[in-house]
C-alpha cells in the first residue's frame, strides 16, 4: 500500500533529530524567544513520540492523539507562563541575552 | 507498742486533746496563712497579736495532750507510742508509702511542751522587742511558720514527714536569719546557714532512702511472719525502732565493713550533726545570730537546733541495736562540747558566746545520747532531760541578751557594764539563767547535768566523763564572763550610761523563763521518758556525781570572778600570754570557717564550676557551633555550581539525565 | 468533634481571631488572647478531671493496656494506615494542665508586650495548638506532626521577638532541634516497618514484641531525639542560649512545656514501645543525666546573667526527668511524669519573674542588681518561692518529683547493675546542694544586700496581670507540692502499661 513504509525506526530518528535540534537550541541561543522555540521543538519531538507509539502498539485506538492535544495544551500553558516571564523581562533588559540574567548565582 | 493502746487508737476512744494533735501544728500554719495571706497584705496592726494567739493554742492543745497522755498511762509505767490524724499522704508504690500523722508518746509531749512554750514566750517577747520594725508582720509570719514546721517535726511518725519538716525549719531559719536582708552580713550568714545544714541533709535524705528501701525490702517478710504490728509503713518510727526489723537488717551481708543497720544511721547522724552544729558543720551557728535575738532564742538555742538531738532520741533503739552510731554521736558530741566551750571563753560578742554555749551544750546532749545503750539508757533520759531545761535558760540567756541589746545597741560585752542597775529584771532573769546553765543545785541545769555525768560514767565511758566533767567548769567560767562584764562594774559606754528596763511585754516572758529555770530540773524525767523502768528509775541526787560537778562548778564561777571582777586586766594579760599563740587560734575558732571557706571559694567556686561553665561554653558548645561552621563551608563551596546561568543549568539536567539513563540502562542491562 | 478535638482546635480558633483582628487594636487582641488562653486553661482542667474520673474507676493490679479516654480515631491517609488519633490518658491530662497553666499566663506575662503584638501572640497560640496536638495524638505520625507545628513558631519567636544574639541562638535551637527530629523520625520510621503492622496507631504499636537488633538501635536514636528537647547532656546547649534571647512569653512556654516534650516521648514512645532497648541503654543514659543534673547545677553557679542562671538550672532540673526514666521503674517514672510537671510550673514562674524584673530593671546581670527586696517585695517574695521549689523545699512541688526520682533510683530495677544505679543516684543527689548554693547565690544578688543603685530606687508598681501570673504558679507549686495525690493518683494508672511493657511490677 505504501509508496515508502514508514516503521518505528523513522519515528524514533524523526524525534531524535527534533529533540537534539531543541536541545542543541537550548544549549546554544542567548535569547530568551530562542530558547521558548527550542523548549518547543523538544516538547513537540515528544508528543510526536507518544503519538507514534502509542499508534503502533494500540492501532486503533485514539490514546495517542488525545495525550498529544494535552500536550498541546500543556505547551500553549507553558508558553502563556514563559511569555509572562519574558514580556516585563524583556522591558527591563532589552537584550534579552539570558546569558545576561545572572541575578540569582550563588 | 503494747496491742491494746492501738485498738483505743483505732476505734477513736482517745480524748479529744490526743486525737486533735494534728491541730497543734495546723494553727501555727493557719496563722502563717492567714497572716502571709490576708492580715500583712491589708497592713492590719494586730498582726503579731494575732500570731501570738494561735501559738497560745497549741500550748493549751498540748498542755492538754500531755494531761490526757499521762492520764491514760501514768508516769512509771510503760509508755505506748500511739499515732493519731493520719493521712495517706504520699503513696509510692503498693507496699510503700508515707503518711502524715501525728506520733504521740513521751519523747514527743516534751518536745511539743518545749517548742509550744519556748514559741509563745518568744512570740509574746517578740511583740515589744520587734514593736519599732517596719518589717515586724513579715517577721511574724515566718515565725508562725517557723512554729509550725518545728511542732510538724516533732509529731512526725514517720522518717518522710520529719524530713519535710526539717527542711522546712531549715528555711524557716533562714528566711528569718536573713530578716535584715538590706545587711550583707546578714545574708551571707542566711546563706550559709540554709547551705551547711543542706549539706548535712544531704546525709538525712540518703539515710531516708536507704531506710524507705531496707523496710520495704523487709517488711512484707516481717509481717508474714507475725514479727511486727499490721498497718505499719516503710519509714514509720514504729516499724524502724522494732527489734524485728533490726534483726533482720542486722542478718543482711554488710557494706564495706558497716552493717546495713549502721550505715542509713550513719548518714542519719550526719543530717543531725548538721542541724545540732556538730563540729565540723557548727560552723552556721555562731553567724546565724545575725537574725533578731529573739529568732536565736527560739531556733538556734531551745528548738530548732535540738531536732538532731530529737532524731537521735527518736531512732534511739534503732541506734542502740546498732552500736556504732552511737558511738560516732559520743565522739562527736564530746568533741563539739569540749572545743565549742573552750572557743566560747575567747569571745566578746554577746550572742557568739551564747552560740557558743549552745553548740558546746547540744554536744553534751549528744554525748549523753552516745553514751547510752540498749541496756543501760539512762543516757537517752539524759539528753533529752537536758535538751528539757536547756531550751528554757538558753533561750532566757538569749531573750536576756537581747533585752539588753535592745538597750545598749551593741553586741560587744565590752561595751556593756553596769547593766546590772539599770534593767534590774533583766538583770535577775540572766543571772538564775547563768547558775542555771553552770550547773548549780537546785537550779535545772544541775539536775540533767547531774543525769549525764551520771550516764556517762555508769555506762563505763571514763574518758567521756572527764570530758564531759572539763565542760562543766567551763561553762560556768564563760557564763560566769560574760554576766560579770555586761552587768558588773560600771557602764564603758555611753549607750550603756542610757540603758533603761525593757517593757513588761518583754520582761514578762524573761521572768516566766526564769522560773521554768528554776523548776524545770525537778520533774522525775526518768519515769515520764526513761526507757528502762525496770532498774534506773529512782531519781534524786548521786553525790558521786553531784559533789565533782557542783565542784566544777564552782571552780569555773570563782576564776571568772577571779579575772573579771572590777579591773583586772592585768591578770588576764597575763593568762594570755601564759597560753601564747594557742590564745589566738583559739580567738579565731580555730580556723575551722577559714578552712571551709577555702573549699567552698577556691575549690568548689574556681577549681569547679568556673572550669564546667567554661567547658559548656567553649567545649561542648564549641562542638556545636563546629558543626554548623563545618556545614554552613560546604554550603558555600557548593554555591559555586549555582552560576545563574540558565544554559549550564540546562547542561547539568541534560547530563543528569544521561547518567541516570545509562546507569539505569547498565543496571537493567545486567538482568 | 470531640472535646480533646476542640481542645486543638481552640488555639487555633484563638488564633484565627486574632489573625482577623488589626494590629493596632492592641486591646482588643490582649483581650482575645486572654480569653482564648483561658478558655484553654479551663478545657485542659476539665478533661483532666474527667481523665481523673475514668481512671480512678480502674483496678491498678490488672492494668496491661493503655486505656485512652476521650478516644477519637478516624482514617487519614489509608494507604499508609495514618490515623487522627486523639485521646488522653493521665499522662496526657498532667500535661494538658501544664500547658494550659503555661500559655494562660504567659499571655498575662506577655501583657505589656509593644512589638508586632498581633503576629506574636498568633505564633504563640499556633505553638500551643502543636504542643497540645503532641500531648493528645497516639498515632505516631500525627504525632510528628504536631511536633514540628510545636518547634518550627519558636524559630520566628526568638528570631524576631528576642533580644541579644536572637539570629544566632535561633538558629541554633531549630538546628539542634530538627536534627533531634531526624533521631526520632529514623526511630519511628523502625518500628513501623518493625512492627510488621506497618502502623502509627500507638496502642496497636504497643503490643508488638520487636526484635532486639531493632530496639538496639532505635531506641537510642528515639531517646536522643527526644533527649535533644529535652536537654539531654551534651545535646543541651541550645537550652541556654534559646532561652537567654527569647522574650519573656516565649522562655515561658518553651522551658515551661516544649522542653517536657522530650521527656513525655522518651517515655511514651521510647520506653513504651522499645523495653528491651531501654534496659540496654539504661545506665549510659543515667550516666549522662547525672552529669546533667550535677554539672548543670555546677554550671549554674557561676552565671552572670539571670536567664542563662535559670537555663542552667533548666538544664540540671530536667535531667531529673530523663534520669527518672532511666532508673525503669515506677517511683523513676512518677517522678519523671511530676518534675516535669513541676518543673514546668517552676520555670515558667522564674521566666516570667525575669521578665518582671528585667521590664524594670533594664538588665539582667546579676552584678548590677542588688536590693532589689525592698523596691519589689512582690517579685522578690514570688522569686524566693520559686527559687526554694527550685532547691526542692518540701511543701513545693520539685521536692515530691526529686524524692520519687531518687527513690525510684534508689531502689534500681531488676536489669540494670543495682550497685552502679545506686552509685550515680548518690551523686546526683548531691545536686541538692549545688542547688541550693546557686539558687540562694543568685536570690541574694538581686535581691538582698543594700539597694545601692539610685535608678532603682522608683520603679514601676507590680501590675493586676503579673500578680495573677505569678499568683497562679505558685498557687500550683504548693497545691502539688502540699497534696501530691492530685498528681500522683492521676498519672500512676497509665504508667503501668508503660512498666507492664518492661516486664516489671515495680
Amino acid at each position: 500500500m505504501s509508496f515508502f513504509p514508514v516503521g518505528i525506526q523513522h519515528w524514533l530518528l524523526l524525534c531524535l533529530a527534533l529533540f537534539s535540534f531543541g536541545l542543541y537550541g537550548l544549549l546554544t541561543r542567548r535569547s530568551a524567544m530562542g530558547l521558548l522555540l527550542a523548549i518547543e521543538i523538544m516538547v513537540n519531538s515528544a508528543a510526536v513520540l507518544v503519538v507514534a507509539l502509542i499508534h503502533l502498539l494500540h492501532p486503533g485506538k485514539l490514546d495517542g492523539q488525545l495525550s498529544a492535544l494535552f500536550f498541546i495544551a500543556l505547551a500553549a500553558a507553558e508558553v502563556v507562563l514563559a511569555l509572562g516571564i519574558y514580556v516585563p523581562l524583556a522591558r527591563s533588559r532589552p537584550s534579552g541575552d539570558v546569558t545576561q540574567l545572572n541575578d540569582l548565582r550563588g | 507498742m503494747t496491742a491494746a493502746p492501738e485498738m483505743l487508737a483505732q476505734s477513736g476512744r482517745l480524748p479529744f486533746a490526743l486525737e486533735a494533735l494534728w491541730l497543734v501544728p495546723l494553727l501555727p500554719l493557719a496563722g502563717f496563712l492567714l497572716g502571709g495571706l490576708v492580715l500583712r497584705p491589708l497592713k492590719l496592726r494586730w498582726l503579731p497579736q494575732v500570731a501570738a494567739g494561735f501559738v497560745l493554742a497549741s500550748l493549751l492543745l498540748s498542755l492538754a495532750a500531755v494531761k490526757a497522755f499521762f492520764g491514760l498511762f501514768p508516769p512509771g509505767s510503760e509508755h505506748p507510742a500511739l499515732v493519731t490524724g493520719a493521712i495517706d499522704w504520699l503513696p509510692v508504690l503498693p507496699g510503700l508509702s508515707f503518711g502524715l500523722g501525728t506520733l504521740i508518746d513521751p519523747v514527743s509531749l516534751l518536745l511539743l511542751v518545749v517548742v509550744c512554750t519556748v514559741s509563745f514566750l518568744v512570740h509574746l517577747y517578740s511583740i515589744g522587742y520587734m514593736a519599732d520594725d517596719p518589717g515586724k508582720a513579715r517577721y511574724f509570719v515566718f515565725l508562725n511558720l517557723f512554729t509550725f514546721s518545728m511542732l510538724g517535726l516533732v509529731l512526725a511518725p514517720n522518717l518522710l514527714q520529719l524530713f519535710v519538716c526539717w527542711e522546712l525549719v531549715g528555711a524557716s531559719s533562714f528566711l528569718l536569719i536573713g530578716f535584715y536582708f538590706d545587711k550583707p552580713s546578714a545574708v551571707s550568714a542566711s546563706k550559709k546557714a540554709f547551705i551547711v545544714t543542706r549539706f548535712a541533709d544531704l546525709g538525712l535524705l540518703l539515710g531516708l532512702l536507704s531506710l524507705a528501701w531496707l523496710g520495704f525490702r523487709l517488711l512484707p517478710g516481717l509481717q508474714a511472719a507475725g514479727a511486727v504490728p499490721p498497718g505499719l509503713e516503710a519509714a514509720d518510727f514504729a516499724l524502724l525502732n522494732h527489734p524485728a526489723f533490726h534483726e533482720a537488717v542486722l542478718a543482711l551481708p554488710p557494706f564495706v565493713g558497716l552493717s546495713l543497720l549502721s550505715l542509713p544511721l550513719l548518714l542519719l547522724l550526719m543530717g543531725a550533726a548538721g542541724k545540732s552544729a556538730m563540729f565540723p558543720l557548727h560552723i552556721w551557728l555562731p553567724d546565724a545570730m545575725e537574725g533578731p535575738t529573739p529568732v536565736s532564742a527560739l531556733i538556734h538555742a531551745a528548738t530548732m537546733v535540738v531536732a538532731g538531738i530529737y532524731l537521735v532520741a527518736r531512732l534511739f533503739p534503732a541506734f542502740a541495736a546498732a552500736v556504732t552510731p552511737l558511738e560516732v554521736a559520743a565522739f562527736l558530741g564530746a568533741l563539739t562540747c569540749l572545743f565549742a566551750a573552750v572557743i566560747a571563753c575567747s569571745q566578746d560578742d554577746i550572742k557568739r558566746v551564747l552560740a557558743f554555749s549552745t553548740l558546746s551544750q547540744l554536744g553534751y546532749m549528744l554525748l549523753a545520747l552516745g553514751v547510752a545503750r540498749a541496756d543501760h539508757a539512762l543516757g537517752h533520759t539524759a539528753g533529752l532531760f537536758h535538751l528539757f531545761t536547756h531550751a528554757f535558760f538558753k533561750s532566757l540567756l538569749f531573750l536576756g541578751a537581747g533585752a539588753v541589746i535592745h538597750a545598749v545597741h551593741s553586741n560587744d560585752i565590752w561595751r556593756m557594764g553596769g547593766l546590772r542597775k539599770k534593767m534590774p529584771l533583766t538583770h535577775i532573769s540572766f543571772l538564775v539563767a547563768v547558775l542555771a546553765i553552770a550547773g548549780l543545785p537546785p537550779l535545772a541545769g544541775f539536775f540533767s547535768k547531774d543525769e549525764i555525768l551520771r550516764a556517762a560514767l555508769e555506762g563505763g565511758h571514763t574518758t567521756v566523763y572527764g570530758i564531759a566533767l572539763a565542760v562543766a567548769a567551763l561553762t560556768p567560767f564563760y557564763m560566769a564572763r560574760i554576766y560579770l562584764v555586761a552587768f558588773g562594774g560600771t557602764a564603758r559606754s555611753e549607750s550603756a550610761k542610757q540603758a533603761h528596763e525593757a517593757p513588761a511585754i518583754m520582761t514578762i516572758p524573761l521572768l516566766l523563763l526564769a522560773l521554768l529555770s528554776v523548776c524545770a530540773g525537778w520533774l522525775p524525767m526518768a519515769e515520764y521518758i526513761g526507757l528502762d523502768h525496770g532498774h534506773a528509775a529512782h531519781h534524786g541526787i548521786h553525790w558521786n556525781i553531784a559533789l565533782p560537778a557542783t565542784a566544777a562548778a564552782l571552780l569555773g564561777l570563782a576564776l571568772a570572778g577571779w579575772l573579771y571582777t572590777g579591773d583586772r586586766r592585768a591578770r588576764r594579760e597575763a593568762l594570755a600570754s601564759l597560753l601564747g599563740p594557742l590564745g589566738g587560734v583559739i580567738r579565731n575558732k580555730f580556723y575551722i570557717d577559714e578552712i571551709w571557706l577555702f573549699f567552698a571559694r577556691r575549690v568548689i567556686f574556681r577549681g569547679i564550676s568556673a572550669p564546667i561553665a567554661w567547658f559548656d561554653r567553649t567545649v561542648v558548645d564549641g562542638a556545636v557551633n563546629a558543626v554548623g561552621w563545618l556545614s554552613r563551608a560546604l554550603g558555600a563551596s557548593l554555591t559555586l555550581l549555582q552560576s545563574g546561568q540558565l544554559q549550564g543549568y540546562a547542561s547539568w539536567m541534560l547530563a543528569g539525565t544521561m547518567a541516570l539513563v545509562l546507569g539505569l540502562g547498565m543496571l537493567l542491562g545486567g538482568n | 468533634m470531640g472535646p480533646v478535638s476542640f481542645l486543638l482546635a481552640l488555639p487555633l480558633l484563638t488564633a484565627l481571631a486574632l489573625l482577623l483582628t488589626p494590629g493596632h487594636q492592641a486591646e482588643r487582641l490582649r483581650g482575645i488572647s486572654f480569653v482564648g488562653s483561658l478558655a484553654q486553661l479551663l478545657l485542659s482542667l476539665g478533661l483532666a478531671w474527667g481523665t481523673w474520673q475514668a481512671e480512678s474507676g480502674l483496678s491498678m493490679d490488672g492494668l496491661r493496656d493503655t486505656q485512652l479516654h476521650f478516644m477519637e480515631r478516624l482514617s487519614w491517609f489509608p494507604s499508609l494506615k495514618i490515623q487522627y488519633l486523639v485521646g488522653l490518658d493521665g499522662i496526657s491530662a498532667s500535661m494538658l494542665v501544664l500547658t494550659g497553666i503555661i500559655i494562660f499566663t504567659a499571655v498575662l506575662a506577655s501583657w505589656q508586650m509593644q512589638e508586632r503584638l498581633k503576629e506574636f501572640f498568633v505564633l504563640l497560640f499556633l505553638l500551643v495548638a502543636g504542643v497540645f496536638g503532641v500531648f493528645v495524638s497516639f498515632d505516631l505520625f500525627l504525632f510528628l506532626v504536631f511536633y514540628e507545628i510545636a518547634v518550627l513558631p519558636m524559630y520566628l519567636l526568638i528570631g524576631v521577638w528576642g533580644t541579644g544574639k536572637r539570629r544566632y541562638s535561633a538558629m541554633k535551637l531549630t538546628l539542634m532541634l530538627l536534627l533531634g527530629s531526624a533521631g526520632i523520625i529514623a526511630g519511628f520510621l523502625g518500628v513501623y516497618y518493625g512492627s510488621g503492622l506497618q502502623t502509627f496507631d500507638l496502642l496497636a504499636l504497643g503490643r508488638v514484641d520487636y526484635a532486639p537488633a531493632l530496639q538496639h538501635w532505635a531506641f537510642p536514636a528515639i531517646f536522643i531525639g527526644f533527649g535533644v528537647i529535652g536537654a539531654l547532656y551534651p545535646f543541651h546547649t541550645w537550652s541556654p542560649d534559646g532561652h537567654a534571647s527569647a522574650p519573656t512569653g516565649v522562655s515561658m512556654l518553651h522551658a515551661g512545656v516544649l522542653m517536657k516534650l522530650g521527656g513525655y516521648g522518651a517515655l511514651r514512645i521510647g520506653i513504651y514501645l522499645l523495653p528491651e532497648g531501654a534496659k540496654e541503654w539504661a545506665l549510659v543514659f543515667l550516666a549522662l543525666t547525672t552529669v546533667n543534673i550535677v554539672y548543670g547545677s555546677l554550671g549554674a553557679i557561676r552565671q552572670r546573667d539571670l536567664k542563662y542562671f535559670t537555663a542552667y538550672s533548666s538544664v540540671s532540673h530536667c535531667g531529673f526527668i530523663l534520669f527518672g526514666l532511666c532508673t525503669l521503674n515506677l517511683m523513676g517514672f512518677k517522678g519523671a511524669v511530676i518534675q516535669m510537671f513541676s518543673h514546668g510550673i517552676m520555670t515558667g514562674l522564674f521566666f516570667g519573674l525575669i521578665g518582671m524584673v528585667y521590664g524594670r530593671t533594664h538588665t539582667r546581670i546579676l552584678d548590677e542588681m542588688g536590693g532589689l527586696g525592698r523596691v519589689m517585695p512582690w517579685l522578690a517574695v514570688s522569686f524566693y518561692i520559686g527559687g526554694l521549689a527550685s532547691l526542692g523545699l518540701p511543701g513545693l512541688a520539685g521536692f515530691i518529683a526529686e524524692f520519687h526520682v531518687f527513690l525510684g533510683g534508689f531502689f534500681g530495677n531488676p536489669w540494670t547493675s543495682q550497685t552502679v544505679t545506686r552509685s550515680l543516684t548518690v551523686i546526683a543527689t548531691a545536686s541538692i546542694v549545688v542547688t541550693a548554693v546557686y539558687v540562694l547565690r543568685g536570690l541574694a544578688k538581686v535581691f538582698q544586700g543594700p539597694q545601692t543603685n539610685p535608678a532603682f530606687a522608683d520603679l514601676p508598681a507590680v501590675r493586676w496581670n503579673e500578680k495573677l501570673a505569678t499568683g497562679i504558679l505558685i498557687a500550683v507549686l504548693a497545691g502539688v507540692g502540699l497534696f501530691p495525690r492530685l498528681l500522683t493518683d492521676l498519672i500512676t494508672p497509665s504508667l503501668l502499661p508503660i512498666l507492664a511493657r518492661l516486664g516489671g511490677t515495680s
